[in-house]
């Protein structure tokens, strides 16, 4: 069950049609599908389980300054190519569906781009932060992130 | 043939030089004590070297000649070292662990012979009960150094030290059963006596001797936590155990009770199955002949349990370097489910053969 | 009688069997697992934040020290990624001299993760013994890059040297003294039945569960899935080279162990191999590619190698400027580690040195 590029394109173009804003493939094997926020569950289900792309590979975000971009990478066992699901958030208050319901391998994907990028993730078991200590004040990739000394607690508190 | 052994030394101090025995018994436990505290400098001396060696490495080289006092330099670093106690300890009961560790240790040795004529601190009749009653100390006072340490992974130590010294005891003593019913006696200079004149048990019954040897050494290795039984100081996951608080002078006779307590177990082992100080495995006749005076002189019996104890530290360390360390439900299993069945077939065999079960069993 | 009987084990950063800086917080009853969370980020550098705020160039040294076990594959990674920015071909000169280094890289890591997951299960010599053959693979990669740990070998369009001359030699007799060790080291492990009863059956993760993960390389491979990026995702000069991909189908311990080990043979064979075809091509061929073009294009790129723990690679986002724009590293670990709290909850306490160490981490690579 291995699909080319094309394929998959044409596949997603007739189950979601306009749904989908822009569907494209690059060199280096990715699929690269942008959808609307509200549609990632939908469409990444359809991924899983329609496409057979099993395995989670890595989800991240951009801090584009207009607005927040977030993408997941979902590849497969028998073939080269990874899909990858962008989508762009408002910058203010992004909030999107989280996708380790459905991979449990982007349970820290997803915490790390919280942490770092401030994206929140609906639905996601154990949102916390990953890399920063958990009394972090604000999210380091983001472009208007000023670094502030940390306050450091004491071991009592 | 061998008599009663007496006092210590009694030839060289009370016949010769005419002390009074509280004086023979008080210069025999010193040197008995010089004896052991210069082997338990020697003995990590070797063990390190032949881990070593089998490494591919040199081992310690700087300190002295061949690294020789390498040793010494480390309980001096560690005795100058500052003495910490974590906080939150209880001050008590982490004292009591090191002393108790420490002194049954050095107990233990009492009535273990280094010659049949009476080159013995103390020489009473139940000298096995004895050792193994000191001996077992050791694990409840681990626990109470790890429940005292306010340290979690100190307190699980605890608990493993615990729950192997039950799951080793038992066989242990089975084991030896056997030996005890076939000489009659609790008494190891007894014990090392009949196996001169009858030979020496691992190589008696019908293999039953080697199998209950074995899982004395086996059982003894697993009370001295050492590899592959080093469960409870486990440093993979529990940093050292028990051991884990405990620093500086404390540390250090934590670590010499270690050594001790493989002298201990090896120096039994050679009492109960490999003749002792007995240098020669097969009987002795009573003529008069050179190899028997050879076997009855005390400077070579005394050579001979060295050189004995020293080929079961070299094989301590062989183990050390090449064995993996057991899981601990793996060790309880092994414990319960082969070496005690097998530890009471041997003890069937051993007093079959001696005709005490001989209206049951007929060979 | 409902007695709370569990218990609270914090092993720390400081515990010395963590393989570097990371934590997991504990839950236990008894010796028994009950849950556990990891908690990671001690060792956490910013690494997507400095390489975007230096040129592409300026950042493969920095990747050097991306793991300390295996700093040249990272370095490769990077470039790799760059290459597709720039949109460049690196010579054939170069494929090759990489996919030597590359698999010798890959034997190096390997041992190093013999030494430190057999003395985790506590097998005291095997820390010496792969050690030393580490040391024949690294006295080699010394005599190609000048290094012994973090090469900086790497470069945008090829590689920093040439190989030297000798390197047939070199390389032929480095292998036979490095087989000669090796078997002796593995017939110490192997044979005696501790190693394999405390390994085999022991974390078994099913080849659901390890897809549904994410988990790549040797994990994934022990859990009956052949997947390579060298033989999915061909890159360099992979496709013309012959090996196989060692796979088992037990998910345990053990079986993570064995794949590991026999891809160290395959290593071995595939070093000859691109040995072979390098030294077919003529000795002025470029080993690197002269001019890079003025700036990058713009747009986004992942490529993706096989690194000695799995599938490592660089996401660039460049907006044509010298530096990139963001940049994410795909860290094999990250994703693997995800594995360790579901595979020993209900295990035994000692069973965390175990299978930690088949996982084989670097928590280089995995806080960044």
């Amino acid at each position: 069950m291995s699909y080319n590029a094309e394929q998959i394109i044409n596949s997603l173009k007739s189950e979601f049609n306009e749904k989908i804003l822009e569907a494209t493939s690059d060199d280096f094997y990715r699929v690269i599908i942008k959808v609307p926020s509200e549609l990632i569950l939908e469409i990444a289900g359809y991924i899983q389980h329609e496409l057979g792309f099993s395995t989670p590979n890595m989800c991240s975000g951009t801090d584009k300054k207009e607005f927040m971009e977030v993408f997941w990478h979902i590849g497969t066992v028998d073939s080269p190519i990874l899909i990858v699901l962008k989508s762009e958030l408002n910058r203010d208050n992004p909030v999107v569906e989280s996708l380790t319901p459905l991979w449990k391998g982007f349970d820290w994907h997803e915490r790390e781009t919280y942490d770092l990028l401030g994206i929140n993730f609906n639905n996601h078991p154990d949102l916390r932060r990953l890399l920063m200590p958990d009394n972090w004040e604000g999210h380091p990739l983001r472009e208007d992130y000023v670094y502030k000394k940390p306050k450091y607690r004491k071991p009592e508190d | 043939m061998a008599s009663d052994p007496g006092l210590p030394f009694e030839e060289l101090f009370i016949g010769r030089l005419k002390l009074e025995p509280w004086m023979a018994i008080a210069i025999g436990s010193i040197i008995a004590g010089s004896y052991i505290m210069i082997n338990q400098i020697i003995a990590p001396w070797i063990e390190r070297k032949v881990m070593a060696r089998m490494q591919g490495r040199r081992g310690p080289v700087h300190v002295g000649k061949w690294g020789f006092l390498q040793i010494p330099a480390d309980l001096l670093k560690m005795i100058g070292k500052e003495d910490t106690r974590p906080e939150g300890a209880d001050k008590f009961g982490f004292s009591l662990a090191i002393f108790l560790t420490g002194t049954t240790a050095i107990l233990s040795f009492a009535p273990l012979p280094w010659g049949s004529k009476g080159l013995i601190p103390g020489n009473f009749s139940i000298g096995i009960l004895y050792v193994f009653a000191v001996f077992s100390i050791f694990p409840p006072a681990m626990l109470v150094g790890g429940w005292a340490s306010n340290s979690k992974y100190s307190l699980i130590g605890g608990f493993r030290s615990a729950g192997q010294l039950i799951a080793y005891e038992i066989p242990m003593f089975v084991s030896i059963l056997g030996v005890i019913a076939v000489v009659g006696s609790f008494s190891l200079v007894e014990i090392t006596n009949y196996q001169m004149n009858n030979g020496w048990f691992i190589g008696k019954y019908y293999g039953a001797g080697l199998i209950a040897g074995l899982i004395f050494f086996i059982s003894g290795v697993a009370e001295t936590e050492r590899v592959p039984f080093d469960i409870p100081e486990a440093e993979a996951e529990l940093v050292m155990g028990p051991r884990t608080e405990f620093s500086g002078w404390r540390y250090a006779l934590l670590m010499m009770t270690e050594y001790l307590h493989l002298f201990i177990n090896s120096l039994l082992f050679l009492y109960l199955f490999v003749g002792g100080y007995d240098i020669w495995p097969v009987r002795v006749n009573n003529s008069p002949s050179f190899i028997n005076d050879f076997r009855m002189n005390p400077f070579v019996q005394f050579l001979a349990i060295t050189l004995k104890v020293y080929v079961l530290v070299f094989v301590a360390a062989w183990m050390r370097s090449a064995l993996a360390r057991l899981r601990i439900d793996q060790l309880l299993s092994l414990g319960w489910k082969y070496m005690l069945p097998v530890s009471i077939l041997t003890l069937v065999v051993f007093l079959g053969s001696k005709d005490v079960f001989g209206f049951l069993i007929f060979w | 009688m409902s007695e709370k009987t569990e218990m609270n084990l914090f092993m720390g950063p400081q515990h010395p069997s963590m393989h570097g800086l990371w934590a997991i917080r504990l839950t236990i009853d008894g010796e028994t697992i009950i849950d556990g969370d990891a908690q990671i980020g001690y060792l956490h550098r910013g690494y997507e934040k400095l390489l975007t705020n230096r040129s592409y160039e300026q950042g493969i040294p920095i990747c050097d020290r991306l793991c300390y076990v295996e700093s040249h594959s990272w370095s490769t990674s990077y470039t790799h990624s760059i290459e597709g920015i720039y949109n460049i071909q690196i010579p054939d000169k170069a494929k090759w001299a990489r996919i030597l280094t590359l698999e010798l890289q890959r034997i190096a890591s390997h041992c190093l993760w013999l030494a430190a997951m057999s003395v985790d299960i506590g097998a005291l010599t095997m820390l010496i013994y792969p050690m030393n053959a580490r040391e024949i693979i690294i006295n080699m990669l010394e005599a190609i890059t000048g290094a012994r740990m973090t090469y900086n070998y790497a470069r945008i369009g090829g590689v920093a040297a040439d190989l030297p001359f000798d390197t047939v030699k070199k390389l032929e007799r480095s292998f036979n003294e490095f087989q000669r060790l090796h078997f002796e080291f593995l017939d110490l492990l192997e044979e005696a039945q501790i190693f394999r009863i405390r390994t085999q059956g022991i974390g078994v993760l099913t080849k659901e569960q390890a897809l549904n993960y994410g988990t790549t390389g040797p994990v994934l491979r022990a859990s009956g899935v052949e997947f390579d990026v060298r033989k999915n995702d061909p890159y360099f000069g992979y496709d013309e080279l012959k090996f196989n991909i060692p796979t088992r189908t037990e998910g345990d311990c053990y079986a993570r162990y064995r794949v590991r080990i026999e891809e160290i043979q395959e290593a071995m064979k595939l070093c000859w191999q691109a040995l072979d075809k390098y030294n077919e091509l003529n000795a002025s061929d470029p080993f690197k590619l002269d001019k890079l073009p003025r700036r990058p294009n713009e747009g986004e790129v992942y490529r993706r190698i096989e690194t000695s723990r799995g599938e490592g690679g660089f996401f660039i986002q460049s907006d044509g400027s010298t530096q990139p724009y963001r940049v994410r590293i795909k860290s094999p670990v990250f994703n693997n580690l995800q594995v360790l709290i579901p595979l020993i909850k209900g295990g035994k306490l000692a069973d965390i040195p175990a299978v930690m160490g088949s996982i084989d981490l670097c928590v280089g690579d995995l806080d960044r």
